[in-house]
């Protein structure tokens, strides 16, 4: 219980600062059109603040279904390497534990759970934390929603960048969580420069970054096991 | 072109899924494999994926507030302020220009 409450108390500052984008999002999903109940809905079982943000961007009288499913896939394919970082801590708890807490596993559960070293179990930190951060995404988007009114469309369009910027943040927390990492996320982000520069597709930049700072660090971490 | 409930009851499934996918992998990949520090390292090359040509698409004005906001950030490690300093610098751009 203590790792749980850990997990949320660490999480304070960036789930409140989640629940702000929540408050965007309620204000924007009224503005785009989409109804009370449904941007509660999309908060409450979505649980993803860059997918529900690009889901009301192509909301309308008629919903382009397949774009929705696969942009959704795209922006939320960063989970799977999420899991596949972090999801041993899962293993050993039971299956319903650990397929219904999966859903608490986004961006901040992740961060925080790698940053935190000096906590004995994970999977229940990660679960304090994932939990919290629901609260407060629940609790912003409705919030959001109910002043939707008062809130110009042109002051939320302006806000739109700080999603990057709130990216970036976690990036640097998640670089700072280890020093290791430098060389291959400097490799990864010339990668990720050039395939831009070259106008490709996001999901080819996400492949490029994932494969050239995967295989440097995979490269750098079998040198060093050979030289001992 | 479907109607609403349609994708708010499917896009949950494919973000579980998403979600489940990583996980049931990794119980794959034994604690000691020198592939287990390189699992580490894709997720901010996956991030870093979205967040630089997010930057390099903003308006040298909001490249310039992230600039500001990705150093208080650096240097006082406080999410809360970070986020005044930003947001704020970008209301702040958005009335005074």
């Amino acid at each position: 219980m203590d790792d749980f409450r850990r997990g949320a108390i660490d999480s304070l500052g960036l789930g409140s600062t989640a629940a702000l984008f929540a408050v965007i999002f309620g204000s924007a999903a009224i503005a785009q059109g989409v109804s009370f109940s449904q941007a509660m809905i999309l908060s409450a079982s979505v649980y993803a603040g860059s997918v529900q943000f690009a889901t009301i961007s192509l909301w309308g009288d008629t919903i382009p279904y397949a774009t929705v499913i696969i942009s959704g896939f795209l922006i939320a394919s960063r989970n799977i390497f999420m899991g596949m970082a972090l999801g041993h801590i899962f293993i050993g708890q039971s299956a319903w534990k650990k397929y219904l807490k999966i859903f608490f596993y986004t961006d901040i559960s992740y961060v925080l759970g790698m940053k935190a070293k000096h906590i004995d179990n994970k999977f229940i930190y990660i679960c304090g934390s994932g939990a919290l951060v629901y609260c407060f995404w629940i609790s912003g988007t409705f919030v959001g929603l109910l002043i939707a009114g008062s809130l110009q469309k042109s002051i939320i369009d302006s806000l739109a960048f700080a999603g990057i910027m709130y990216l970036g943040m976690l990036v640097i927390m998640l670089m700072k969580a280890d020093d290791g990492y430098r060389l291959p996320v400097v490799l990864a982000a010339i990668a990720i420069l050039a395939l831009y520069l070259l106008n490709m597709e996001q999901f080819v930049i996400m492949l490029g970054g994932v494969l050239v700072g995967g295989a440097s660090n995979l490269w750098l971490e079998l040198r060093s096991r050979k030289n001992g | 072109m479907v109607d609403a409930w349609v994708i708010l009851i499917s896009l949950p499934i494919v973000l579980y899924f998403t979600r489940a996918v990583g996980v049931l992998l990794s119980s794959y990949v034994p604690d000691d494999s020198p592939y287990r520090s390189t699992l580490l390292i894709l997720p901010i090359c996956a991030m870093m994926a979205f967040f630089i040509p997010g930057a390099l698409k903003g308006s040298p004005l909001e490249q310039a507030m992230l600039v500001v906001f990705l150093a208080v950030f650096w240097v006082t490690n406080n999410s809360v302020l970070s986020m005044v300093v930003g947001i704020g610098g970008l209301l702040a751009a958005k009335f005074l220009l």
